[in-house]
């Protein structure tokens, strides 16, 4: 009987876990109304947080991160340098932000717009610990991979040739020597650098420490 | 228990050589996939693929666990159902419950056995090409697919054992769907968080069996 019931009990558990799981996916691709992601913008006007929500059905929520709602228009001159065209066109350019006024002509110029997608924020996605330290060749356009990846060890920084899959002890030692010199704690935080040669030139990698940050490039071991 | 484990392993050792034959030829098709990946692209794009861009090079491995959880199951139980012989050994005076998790246990050794012996391979595999920082990604990668062939097996025993047509419907059903939790992702180490609770369901379906062989015994066809 207590087997009978062990049986049942198991088989109910995994019911009703599955349909916890499946009934919700099968109900929102049934109903859910169509939703664009939600974006959040740092407003230097505003000096905060301020995002975007749709909730469907054109129905859209601007607020702050500590809970203030506006309008689109409130929303748009929060974001000077994104909607900067509608600025224009309301009469609100030249805009004042930290002391500084921006025209139309510099904000089309200078302006840069970075996304961060909460995938990319470190540890919220699986990366293998090993990189590539991307270097700008003053000899030629663009970037190409190197043969050596890095990884951070307790107590070095170590190379790795892909080639063959075996340690550099020459490039370890080389770049572990850069580092302590210019006052670099083991073992490193965190590695940052956008692993890509998608991109015109690079300032190396960041490599965190447990207080404060050194950054590094190839070739010249150059230490900032 | 020991005669139960014996007569298991005469009715399943030529499906095991089989089996083992495929899983031989699978581990040295893994390792010269890779390697030739090797020789026809640089190292260094390699692992660009392998760590940013998500490729999977032991991608072929998916579904490996899953097929030989699946036929060891089908090879185990088919059998004594069609012909009814289980229903024999169930009323054994050892009790049903030791009994079906004896025939479980013998089907779960033979399929761990070659669970681990794909988890070395690929572990070997990789460790030949990659620092051991991507041996230790692959392992976590493969573990739902692994998790996956254990479901496969239980619940083939869950769905074959169930006499009653309606029951055994069910049975597929969740057992189907325990598998398919353990493939919901293509990317690597998707299952690094979920992995303890992937595995609590496929647990779960090995006593889920004792109901059906409770039926099973008491008359069902």
């Amino acid at each position: 009987m207590t087997s009978r019931f062990l049986s049942w009990l198991s088989l109910s558990l995994l019911t009703v876990a599955l349909a916890a799981i499946v009934l919700p996916m099968v109900y929102a691709i049934a109903y859910s109304p169509k939703v664009a992601p939600t974006h959040m913008f740092y407003s230097p006007v505003k000096q905060d947080f301020v995002f975007r929500e749709h909730r469907g059905h054109h129905d859209f929520t601007y607020a702050t991160a500590s809970g203030e709602t506006f309008d689109r228009r409130a929303f748009e001159t929060s974001l000077p340098f994104i909607y900067y065209k509608n600025m224009d066109i309301w009469g609100l350019l030249p805009v004042e932000i930290g002391g500084q006024s921006f025209d139309l002509e510099t904000i089309r110029d200078a302006r840069q717009v970075f996304e961060l997608k909460s995938r990319e924020v470190e540890d919220r996605h699986p990366s293998v610990p090993v990189y590539a330290l991307l270097n700008s060749d003053p000899d030629k356009a663009g970037l190409s991979f190197p043969e050596d990846v890095f990884r951070m060890m307790a107590d070095r920084m170590e190379f790795v040739n892909v080639d063959v899959n075996r340690v550099d002890p020459e490039l370890t030692e080389r770049f572990t020597a850069a580092l302590t010199a210019e006052g670099f704690a083991f073992p490193a935080r965190l590695v940052a650098g956008k692993q890509t040669i998608l991109k015109p030139s690079t300032k190396g990698s960041s490599l965190l420490m447990p207080v404060g940050r050194r950054s590094m490039s190839n070739g010249w071991t150059t230490v900032r | 228990m020991r005669a139960i484990a014996y007569k298991e392993w005469l009715k399943l050792r030529s499906w095991l050589g089989f089996i083992l034959a495929a899983h031989l030829l699978f581990s040295a098709w893994l390792y010269l996939s890779i390697r030739h990946q090797f020789r026809i692209e640089h190292a260094e794009m390699i692992y660009y693929q392998a760590n940013h861009i998500g490729r999977i090079f032991y991608e072929d491995l998916r579904y490996v666990p899953l097929l030989t959880g699946a036929l060891i199951g089908a090879v185990q139980f088919l059998p004594e159902l069609i012909r009814g012989r289980l229903r024999l050994s169930l009323h054994l005076p050892t009790g049903i419950v030791p009994l079906v998790f004896a025939h479980l246990g013998v089907g779960l050794a033979a399929l761990l056995v070659f669970l681990a012996f794909d988890l070395a391979a690929l572990a070997i595999t990789i460790g030949t090409f990659f620092p051991a920082a991507f041996i230790a990604s692959a392992l976590l990668t493969a573990a739902p697919w692994v998790l996956a062939g254990i479901a496969a097996y239980l619940g083939a025993a869950l769905t074959l054992l169930e006499p009653d047509r309606r029951y055994q419907a069910a049975n597929l059903a969740i057992s189907a769907g325990v598998v398919w939790l353990c493939h919901r992702s293509g990317q690597y180490q998707a299952y690094d968080l979920v992995l303890i609770g992937a595995a609590a369901f496929v647990l779960l379906l090995a006593p889920a069996s004792l109901q059906a062989a409770h039926r099973f015994r008491n008359g069902g066809v």
